[in-house]
């Protein structure tokens, strides 16, 4: 990205009305003493911190349900597409999730385009927020995807003691922030964004205790481990996890047909691997049927399978799991979250021998 | 106390009617009968509200036997029967298998023929303790615990719900008038409720009456009405395609939740399931449910 260049920004209200301008606008919005991702207006107050939000942004880009076309019988066959035209903008995104979405951009724009997908992608503007404080669920750190952006944004915004330091990344952001007439930044200003994301990295105490490159040999060596079975003897198969993950993107597709048998709509609405019908196929044969192998599934594609396939991390370290997940069993002492990435992987770390006598119900619960 | 009324409602009963009897003459609809049993009569009522909104469910059911809708009896032949309630006399079971001999379709319509709904509270009591409690002289009745319809006959498809889900409702009639089977959900109300970007009710409200939400076990379709009103998920639609009991009743115990509220939440809708009548024996060892019945 050429067109860098870094701004002063007294308050965040002019810039949230010149988006406006142009954009559809969402961003985190307080709702019910959390985070979710909504429309905002000129009077709204979205969260620039690191807001482990509820969904997150994914869902304005590929929406929970989505129709994707209507179709009509008579007349040969007809269909109609949604148009796509509109122009978004996602404000206050924080850097993993930028990164969620360049790993949603392999998924749906490698082998295989969604058109539907790219047109929102197309028409989206990224005005992205550093972290100066990581959450205490998050562990961005270990994937380097967090508390800093480092690139692939139009506008960036960091919080300094006084006002804010704005990036241009790109000459849609540029195109975004001419009239505004902003200051330069100094290098002072360039010096306290170091310092403060610096400081935010420094407090992250949450970790993964293997490093990244080493994730995948460490969990197929783990395939068997007995520590898979307590682990996933927790799980309700709720699919929370996966809904919340910001770089999840499996969905399901239905035809929705009206009585006149002419009409219809085919829709799509996420779906989950931890769900008992995700592998089921004719004859009610399944390829997951057991719990095990569906918690499996699920940390082994976001921790490592997800990289072999296209070639960036399944997880960037949000959070969202550990915040959702509603089964928290206790691990050597604590009192966790069972979808945490961190304790599963810490989990798999002990001996195998740790684990004989543990004796809880099910196991292989079906 | 300054109570303000509530704006009174309207509901145009009278139109219901027209519109039924208008459509008795034409063919290609699916002849439709719904009964009761011990219920509310809740699931029918619902449906009369549907009908406001959905004329499209006349277009395809040509209803012949509707009691609180249309002033005819029974007449057969019929395709299609909705049984509410859950059975709990003798000549419940008799009327049922009739039914069932009729009916191409058999649908259990609502959570009493599904589950047992509420009425099947009394099956944690002695039937003599249930019929002091309402009866002046108990030896003039003859009542039975309560069971789900698919205790007797094959039931084809399961409305679960206290009452019904509208969606899945004009789900399963579209797919009857079309010959092929429904889509009915078999995960959790988690799904429902994350899709709709609600906050966690069992995480946020901790130790409260209303945080204990039992939607990781209980199977959707609702749209999860309740949690997205910020009231915890009572079960109403009974257990999952594989809720993990033991774990739910591990969740409510470290959240401090006492071993009777556990059992009050777990039999309130669903108790006769053998998922959650396994969840309310957990902790409270000595009752058993009158019996036990496989998963619908
Ligand atoms: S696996 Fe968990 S921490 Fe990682 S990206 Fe997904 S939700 Fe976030
Ligand atoms: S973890 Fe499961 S739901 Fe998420 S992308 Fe992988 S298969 Fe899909
Ligand atoms: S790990 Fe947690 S959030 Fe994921 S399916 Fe299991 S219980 Fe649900
Ligand atoms: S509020 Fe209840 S249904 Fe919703 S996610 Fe939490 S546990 Fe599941
Ligand atoms: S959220 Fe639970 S109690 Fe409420 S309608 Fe759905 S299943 Fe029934």
């Amino acid at each position: 990205m050429k067109s860098k260049s870094a701004l002063r920004l007294e308050n965040l209200d002019i810039l949230i009305e010149a988006v406006l301008q142009k954009h559809l606008t969402y961003g985190p919005l307080a709702k019910d003493g959390e985070y979710a991702w909504q429309k905002i207006d000129p009077k709204s107050n979205p969260y620039m911190g690191c807001a482990v939000t509820m969904l997150p942004a994914k869902h304005i880009l590929q929406p929970v349900w989505q129709d994707i076309y209507s179709f009509k019988f008579g007349n040969g066959f007809q269909i109609k597409e949604p148009e796509l035209a509109e122009k978004i903008a996602l404000f206050g995104i924080s850097p993993c999730d930028v990164n969620s979405i360049l790993a949603l951009d392999r998924v749906f724009g490698g082998r295989l385009i969604d058109p539907y997908y790219w047109k929102r992608r197309e028409n989206t503007l990224i005005v992205a927020a550093n972290c100066t404080e990581v959450a205490g669920e998050s562990f961005c750190t270990s994937w380097d995807t967090g508390p800093e952006l480092y690139s692939n944004y139009d506008l960036l915004i960091t919080e300094l003691s006084d006002g804010y330091l704005l990036e241009v990344g790109s000459p849609k952001g540029e195109d975004v922030v001419a009239v505004l007439n902003l200051p330069k930044a100094t290098q002072d200003h360039l010096n306290e964004k170091a310092v403060r994301l610096n400081a935010a990295r420094a407090a992250t105490k949450k970790k993964l205790p293997v490093a990244p490159d080493d994730l995948h040999r460490f969990l197929k060596e783990r395939f068997n481990h007995p520590a898979w079975v307590p682990n996933s003897d927790a799980c309700f198969s709720c699919g929370n996890c996966t809904i919340a993950c910001p770089t999840c993107y499996c969905f399901d597709i239905r035809d929705e047909v009206m009585p006149s048998r002419s009409i219809g709509v085919r829709r799509s609405e996420w779906d989950s691997c931890q769900l008992l019908e995700f592998a089921e196929v004719g004859f009610h044969a399944n390829f997951r049927r057991l719990r095990i192998d569906r918690f499996k599934h699920r940390t082994i594609h976001k921790l490592s399978w997800m990289k072999q396939q296209y070639g960036l991390t399944g997880c960037v370290g949000c959070g969202r799991c550990v915040r959702w997940c509603p089964s928290w069993p206790e691990r050597r002492g604590r009192i966790t979250s069972l979808a945490d990435p961190v304790e599963i992987v810490t989990d798999l770390m002990e001996p195998s021998e740790r684990y004989e006598g543990i004796e809880r119900p099910g196991g292989v619960i079906a | 106390m300054n109570l303000k009324k509530p704006p009174a409602r309207t509901l145009d009963l009278k139109r219901t009617e027209v519109k039924l009897t208008a459509s008795v003459n034409s063919n290609d609809k699916v002849k439709t009968a719904l009964f009761k049993f011990t219920c509310c009569a809740g699931c029918q009522f619902a449906l009369l509200y549907f009908f406001h909104q959905l004329p499209e469910t006349l277009e395809l059911l040509d209803f012949v036997y509707f009691k609180m809708a249309m002033r005819k009896e029974l007449e057969e032949p019929y395709e299609l029967a909705f049984v509410e309630g859950g059975v709990s006399t003798p000549e419940h079971i008799e009327q049922l298998k009739a039914i069932r001999s009729q009916a191409k379709v058999l649908v259990a319509f609502g959570a009493c023929a599904a589950h047992g709904g509420i009425p099947s509270i009394k099956n944690w009591q002695t039937e003599r303790a249930v019929e002091e409690n309402v009866y002046p002289d108990p030896l003039l009745v003859s009542s039975i615990k309560v069971s789900p319809i698919d205790e007797f006959v094959k039931v084809d498809y399961h409305l679960r719900g206290c009452p019904i889900d509208e969606v899945e409702f004009m789900e399963l009639i579209r797919s009857v008038a079309a010959d092929k089977s429904p889509y009915i959900r078999g995960h959790p109300v988690c799904v429902e409720c994350k899709l709709r970007n609600n906050i966690c009710i069992l995480l946020m409200r901790e130790g409260v009456q209303e945080g204990m939400c039992l939607g990781p076990v209980t199977r959707a379709g609702c749209r999860a009405v309740c949690t997205s009103n910020m009231r915890a998920c009572f079960g109403c639609r009974g257990p999952m395609s594989n809720s993990n009991i033991p774990e739910m009743v591990r969740t409510f115990m470290g959240k401090g939740f006492s071993a009777k509220d556990i059992e009050m939440r777990f039999t309130e809708y669903a108790g006769l399931s053998a998922e959650f009548s396994e969840g309310a024996r957990a902790y409270y060892g000595r009752k058993t449910p009158y019996y036990h019945r496989k998963a619908a």
